[in-house]
């Protein structure tokens, strides 16, 4: 018996289930949930939901209009290829097109208290229709928009289908589905291809949703090797291509068609050319009745066809179509297309006035528009090319520790304020941007025992691109990390594309290597760089020349390169600085990683640099005075640059790792890693230092899914040893989902400390805990708490610590 | 003893070409095709991804010059049987010592992308590939503590990415964290815009 239900006072419609024995079998994907599709209707969209196991519908709610659906159901164990455990699991899905149908994301959750629901979740208030046979393997919700809410339709009986088992082959053969159509396929469309002598092109039909769909396909392969390499030189005739498995028995309802025999496209060219005319008048009428997303709909489909003369004109109302249904940031987007797609079309002014006052009226736009709007309506106040956009984040952090049962000590109590703003102004030759980010510690512990209040300063530039002659230029504190600058510094940063390929820089600045740091009045720098790629396929390469002074003195002069390269199976990084004031290898660094058949993929690396980063300024490491000018007084310039040689040893890191898929939900990591530092000379007052070594071994094991569906767990082993200690740490760190807001990060650390030098033997436990709640999209709150217990025992005394953390804070955006 | 090889002016020639080699041999061997797909046999999905994932970074030369946060961000889309899915992968790695594995997944639940200072908010939809129905991961870590990380995004999401001239991104956590775009990435954004145009929307 067949069970239908309508919200609120709609009839059920019939529902086709036709699903094994029209669909092409497939492997079953992981979860509960096998696929979900939304499918535009003249009135509203239909939500397809296929499971993996055949299903029960029970009841759902509300029975009025809403903005949440919750169906309620009960599995069986009549699964397709999975376990039927998988009826306890949980998923969040957002379909391809959801737009149509309101719909923010679909959920299910295996594991509720109330027993397994479906909860659709949609950006505005609907009603809905559901239709399910009593046992089945699939549901569809019929969304209607409030505003479109028409008299109910005829009650249609609801038929239930039964699924008949239908014996597989053991090894199945592979087909690539190039394309599907609501015609019958032509010879046309398979005019690009080229198959072989064993090869077929042929079509079959599906039934979905009640619709036929004619699958053009090519086939037969008999692995999957074989059909991913066919389908990779097909990408570019049949952009929407897919492999799928031919069970011997699909084959009964496939219809053999040579591309010889295939009829002749009805109409040929002028065919296309009246579909689009009939799409296009169907979208304007849709648009003309306030039903913007089915306009959506149909100008996407437009835009799919083959080249047309209205691409240009649907493109354009596609924009304003979006625009209309309160998705700016899409709308932005089609906008943007098309001027760059027909920036000397008769509709380019107009399309970017209609863009520059998308982006003036900002979020007003957010709010859909009713039905009875006009294409032509305007912002309701005057429109300005500026956008603005602010975040806000602010958290409390205090730590305190305790020793021996000693007063407790509380070293951190501090009120941490971010605020990022930028500003843009793009024009159509010019684009502005502007950003400050600010931060400030307000410390509540007394004067002389915290670390007192702090401002800093990330980011304070002003950006202007030309994008007739290629030129850009930022001015003010920014961060730069290639072109020999160490990261963020005060200046002026040129950059100039000189044609596809090539980009050019000049910068000219002052360091400011910590955020809270005013400007550097010391050194000045100013370099060039030059960059070309891609060549060869996916390589960059680049090339910089920088100098550096302090006190009028050449700090650091150096020359490098850069290149970067990702390969499917491969990937390479390097990094090279050679310091010509010096004539020293200033830093190397080059990283690969080679991926194997069987999901093993290894990575190395190699790091040699003088650390810290050598230059004339690290001679006043270790000096009785902190600012240069008073050093150039104690010591001559020869002996200030030997200094700042000798405070620069040279530090190399080798790191060799591995990392495996285990199971698809099952990863293993590890890592060895030896970093040695050279010994460094007495010299100017400041001892000797000795060659030091640093080893490590880390390997973690990440597993999802292990509780509920969603989740992971992390568990980590290491052991480090340096000439003065040896650590021997665990890590267990979990990470759950609840519902669809919060989250939940329990952790545990222990860590065994060995001290060479008086044997001490030290344990440290730190449980935690970290916990996010998330309210709609722009505000999150976070909270992360825990201790550490430490036990020390050694041949002089024994020691009892405990630290105790806390963070509570929230970001907004607006 | 090592140290004293390296000085050499030998020494630094041998650096020198075996970077130059080394580059070179990696360009012969790539394909010259900005987006991939293979097929998983596993799950039966068809995976298309891009050839050079975006990186950005954040920089933490108050530390040290050279100590920086990366993360690599790749879009992927997942076919199954018609059914298509678009996620962003995100590859997240440091260069401190001390970080765990886990420690680098912390506040990258939720993550902000700003696309020219559009807020494309996103969740996490899973940290190994059985998020995204796939048997393996789809990108190479860069390195073996990397985190995996994958969020289900829009097409929309990735064309507002695709088109923005300046992307950077804030996972949550209290620190003000933003992560800002590696320079000169014409390859990586020439490989997203190429795996756009061939998505099938």
């Amino acid at each position: 018996m067949a069970i239908s239900s309508v919200i609120p006072c709609h009839r059920s419609s019939l529902l086709g289930l036709l699903f094994l024995a029209a669909a092409p079998v497939t492997l079953a994907g992981p979860g509960f949930i096998e696929s979900s599709r939304v499918f535009a209707t003249g009135t509203g969209a239909d939500i397809e939901v296929a499971f993996n196991c055949k299903t029960q519908y029970l009841r759902h709610e509300p029975q009025g209009a809403g903005d949440h659906l919750r169906i309620y159901l009960d599995p069986t164990s009549i699964c397709n290829g999975v376990s039927p455990l998988v009826a306890s699991s949980r998923s969040v899905l957002r379909p391809l097109g959801s737009d149509q149908a309101q719909l923010a994301d679909l959920e299910y959750d295996g594991d509720s208290a109330g027993g397994p629901v479906l909860t659709l979740t949609f950006t505005e208030p609907v009603t809905c229709t559901v239709d399910m046979s009593s046992v089945a393997f699939k549901l569809v919700v019929h969304v209607l928009p409030l505003a479109t809410q028409t008299a109910p339709p005829e009650v249609r009986p609801t038929v239930e289908h039964r699924q008949v088992p239908r014996p597989r082959t053991a090894e199945p053969d592979y087909v690539i589905n190039l394309a599907s159509f609501r015609r019958v396929p032509t010879a046309a469309d398979a005019a690009r291809l080229q198959p072989t002598a064993d090869q077929r092109v042929y079509y079959s039909e599906a039934e979905v949703n009640g619709s036929t769909w004619y699958r053009l396909r090519l086939g037969n392969f008999k692995t999957a090797d074989a059909a991913t390499s066919a389908l990779a030189a097909l990408q570019a005739d049949f952009p929407g291509a897919w492999i799928d498995q031919l069970m011997a028995d699909s084959a009964a309802i496939e219809l053999v068609v040579d591309t010889q025999e295939m009829p002749g496209e009805p109409g040929g060219p002028v065919g296309d050319e009246t579909r689009v005319d009939l799409l296009m008048a169907d979208a304007r009428k849709a648009m003309a009745a306030g039903d913007v997303s089915r306009a959506v709909q149909i100008y996407t489909k437009v835009l799919r066809l083959p080249e047309h003369s209205r691409l240009p004109e649907a493109q354009e109302y596609l924009a304003l179509a979006r625009e209309k249904n309160g998705q700016t940031a899409h709308a932005k987007a089609e906008y943007q297309r098309y001027l760059s797609l027909y920036p000397n079309s008769e509709g380019a002014a107009r399309v970017s006035q209609r863009l520059a006052a998308l982006l003036a009226s900002g979020r007003r736009t957010g709010n859909p528009v009713g039905p009875g709007s006009t294409a032509d309506s305007k912002p309701s106040s005057r429109p300005s090319n500026w956008r603005m956009q602010t975040f806000f984040s602010q958290y409390y952090r205090r730590d305190s520790n305790q020793q021996n049962n000693q007063d407790e000590i509380v070293s951190q109590s501090a009120l941490y304020s971010d605020v990022n703003f930028d500003a843009r102004r793009r024009g159509d030759r010019f684009d502005f941007s502007s950003r400050l980010s600010l931060g400030y510690r307000n410390d509540f512990l007394d004067e002389g025992v915290g670390s007192g209040n702090e401002t800093r300063v990330s980011y304070a530039y002003a950006d202007l691109a030309d994008a007739r002659t290629g030129l850009r230029g930022r001015i003010g504190r920014q961060s730069r990390n290639t072109g020999g600058v160490l990261g963020r510094f005060d200046g002026l940063n040129l950059g100039y594309q000189a044609g596809e390929r090539v980009l050019v820089n000049a910068v000219f600045g002052k360091p400011a290597y910590s955020a809270t740091d005013g400007i550097d009045s010391a050194r000045t720098f100013y370099g060039a760089s030059v960059n070309y790629g891609p060549i060869l396929g996916d390589l960059e390469v680049g090339a910089f020349f920088i100098q550096q002074d302090i006190e009028g003195m050449e700090d650091r002069q150096a020359v490098g390169a850069e290149f970067r390269y990702f390969g499917t199976n491969q990937s390479i990084w390097g990094l090279i600085d050679y310091d010509t004031l010096y004539e020293e290898l200033g830093s190397a660094f080059l990283q690969a990683s080679w991926r194997f058949a069987n999901r093993l993929t290894l990575h190395g690396s190699i790091d040699r640099r003088h650390s810290p980063f050598l230059s004339t300024g690290n001679a006043l490491i270790g000096q009785p005075v902190t600012d240069f000018a008073n050093l150039m007084e104690i010591y001559p310039e020869d002996e200030i640059r030997q200094l700042g040689m000798d405070r620069s040893p040279l530090s190399t890191t080798v790191t060799l790792g591995l990392s495996h898929s285990l199971t698809p939900k099952l990863q293993i990591n590890a890592d060895i890693n030896q970093t040695s530092v050279d010994a460094s000379p007495e010299s100017g007052g400041v001892f000797a230092t000795p060659e030091t070594s640093y080893t490590y071994f880390a390997t973690s094991l990440v597993a999802s899914s292990l509780i509920k569906e969603g989740d992971v767990t992390i568990f980590g082993l290491r052991h480090s040893n340096s000439d003065t200690t040896n650590v021997f740490s665990l890590t267990l760190d979990s990470r759950f989902p609840f519902g669809r807001t919060w989250r939940v990060n329990p952790r545990l650390r222990v860590d065994r400390r060995e001290s060479l030098a008086d044997s001490g033997d030290e344990w440290l436990y730190t449980p935690g805990i970290r916990v996010q709640y998330r309210r709609g999209q722009r505000f999150r709150i976070e909270l992360e708490a825990g201790k550490q217990f430490a036990q020390r025992e050694s041949a002089n005394a024994d020691l009892d610590r405990e630290s105790f953390f806390f963070n509570l804070g929230y970001q907004v955006f607006f | 003893m090592t140290s004293e090889i390296l000085r050499s002016s030998y020494s630094k020639a041998c650096w020198l070409s075996a970077v130059i080699a080394i580059s070179l041999l990696g360009g012969c061997s790539s394909s010259g095709a900005f987006i991939a797909t293979r097929f998983d046999p596993v799950t039966a999905v068809t995976i298309t991804y891009s050839q050079t994932p975006l990186m950005f970074y954040r920089d933490e030369s108050g530390r040290a010059a050279y100590a920086r946060d990366y993360v690599y961000m790749g879009p992927v889309e997942v076919n199954r049987s018609g059914t298509y899915r678009y996620y962003l992968w995100f590859g997240i790695w440091n260069t401190m010592q001390d970080a765990t594995t886990a420690d680098a997944r912390d506040g990258f639940e939720a993550v902000v992308v700003f696309a020219d200072g559009e807020p494309l908010p996103l969740e996490i939809s899973g940290w190994t590939p059985a998020a995204i129905g796939a048997s393996e991961s789809v990108y190479m870590k860069p390195v073996a503590s990397a985190a995996d990380a994958y969020y289900e995004v829009t097409v929309d999401q990735l064309r507002i990415i695709a088109e923005a001239q300046d992307v950077r991104m804030q996972p949550s956590g209290p620190q003000e964290r933003f992560y800002e775009p590696w320079d000169d990435q014409t390859s990586a954004k020439a490989c997203l815009v190429e795996f756009l145009a061939s998505s099938v929307y």
